[in-house]
């Protein structure tokens, strides 16, 4: 995997049609130009489709070098292009025991996360097991079997399992305090993760632009997924 | 089955982002207008995204030329490209002095080549007026 060497600027057409382009594909967080050769410094009529399949992924538009770019302390411009997270808010029997898992990683891979909390009978610890994408909770009961743990606990002990935490977080849902005494819960997935897109741009020059008169994309890009990216220039009068 | 009484214009903003807005739905041969508060005149920097949603049938998109005055170049007439099937196409931006009404909207046609009725998918989007 390998991102281009730079993205493609393709000229929006006065009065016609520019075929959708084929995107550009940034697999790999690292820095990306857009020449200054491509674009004429024109960075006011530039225009970015982005399509992300993750989160957290973000371009962020490296400030300028000064001249020419005499407002580039103004900073970096942060784009976060995150993908929709997958989530389940649980919905217990009983009072304040609910909570929200949330994947850590947006898009369509957090659908296959799963929530399970298990019963497994008197004298249990709370403990979460994970293979895969399955998260198993087993929950605490005490010698009788009745069960101990409440959804604070849960949520505790799923941030404190780096191969849960690393998956999702847990959180009270709205309503819930987090006191209440969950109950036994079957393989749930997390559902709603989705890629996203965004339009980005045009840009301040004179915050962004390098004395090159490129440029510099800083993309952030979660391992093994994607930003895909369509650059538009639109002319410079019509 | 009806089209949208408008196309829907998203405000790109600078140094900014907005997410990739729903799409209007054209499910109809017909026009279908810019209004002219969303365009605000700026034909100069309207962009239009079509998709073809047909996967058998070519869709004739127009941009149909204005009216004189105030497009004192309408006499050059309609821009129209035909989208194969399934294919898309980013459109403008346009000159106002061919494209927009005497009322401040521009119109955009859609028609199939056989006649079937249209379906595509359209995202307009306004830039800034400068950056």
């Amino acid at each position: 995997m390998a991102n281009p060497a730079k993205i493609t600027v393709r000229q929006l057409a006065a009065n016609g049609r520019l075929p959708l382009p084929a995107a550009d594909t940034i697999d790999t967080t690292g820095v990306v130009p857009i020449l200054g050769a491509d674009m004429a410094a024109r960075v006011g009529s530039l225009v970015l489709e982005v399509l992300s399949t993750s989160a957290p992924q973000s371009i962020t538009v490296l400030q300028g070098d000064n001249p020419p770019a005499a407002r580039q302390s103004l900073g970096n411009l942060v784009l976060n292009c995150d993908a929709v997270r997958a989530s389940l808010a649980t919905a217990l029997a009983g009072a304040d025991n609910d909570l929200v898992f949330t994947a850590v990683n947006g898009g369509v891979a957090g659908n296959a996360i799963t929530i399970t909390y298990t019963d497994a009978g008197p004298g249990q610890a709370l403990a979460v097991g994970v293979v895969g994408t399955d998260i198993d909770v087993t929950l605490e009961t005490d010698g009788a079997g009745a069960i101990q743990s409440t959804a604070a606990d849960i949520a505790t002990e799923i941030a404190a399992t780096p191969a849960a935490a690393a998956l999702v977080t847990a959180v009270n849902a709205a309503g819930n305090d987090g006191s209440g005494v969950v109950i036994a819960m079957v393989q749930t997935p997390l559902a709603g993760g989705a890629s996203a897109s965004y339009i980005l741009g045009p840009f301040d020059g004179s915050q962004l632009l390098q004395d090159d008169g490129s440029l510099q994309l800083s993309c952030v890009v979660v391992a093994g997924q994607t930003m895909t990216v369509r650059c538009y220039q639109a002319p410079k009068a019509v | 089955m009806a089209n949208p009484a408008n196309l829907t214009v998203t405000d790109l903003v600078a140094n900014d982002m907005v997410a990739q807005p729903v799409a209007d739905v054209i499910d109809t041969d017909g026009l279908v207008p810019i209004l002219a508060a969303d365009l605000g005149g700026a034909t100069g920097r309207i962009v239009i995204e079509v998709v073809n949603g047909d996967a058998v049938n070519a869709l004739d998109v127009t941009v149909v030329h204005g009216e004189n005055p105030p497009a004192v170049r309408e006499g050059i007439g309609s821009h129209v490209e035909r989208l194969a099937a399934s294919g898309a196409g980013i459109f403008g931006p346009y000159e106002a002095a061919r494209f927009i009404n005497a009322d401040g909207t521009m119109d955009v046609g859609f028609a199939t080549v056989l006649g079937v009725n249209a379906t595509a998918t359209v995202r307009a989007y306004l830039l800034p007026k400068a950056v």
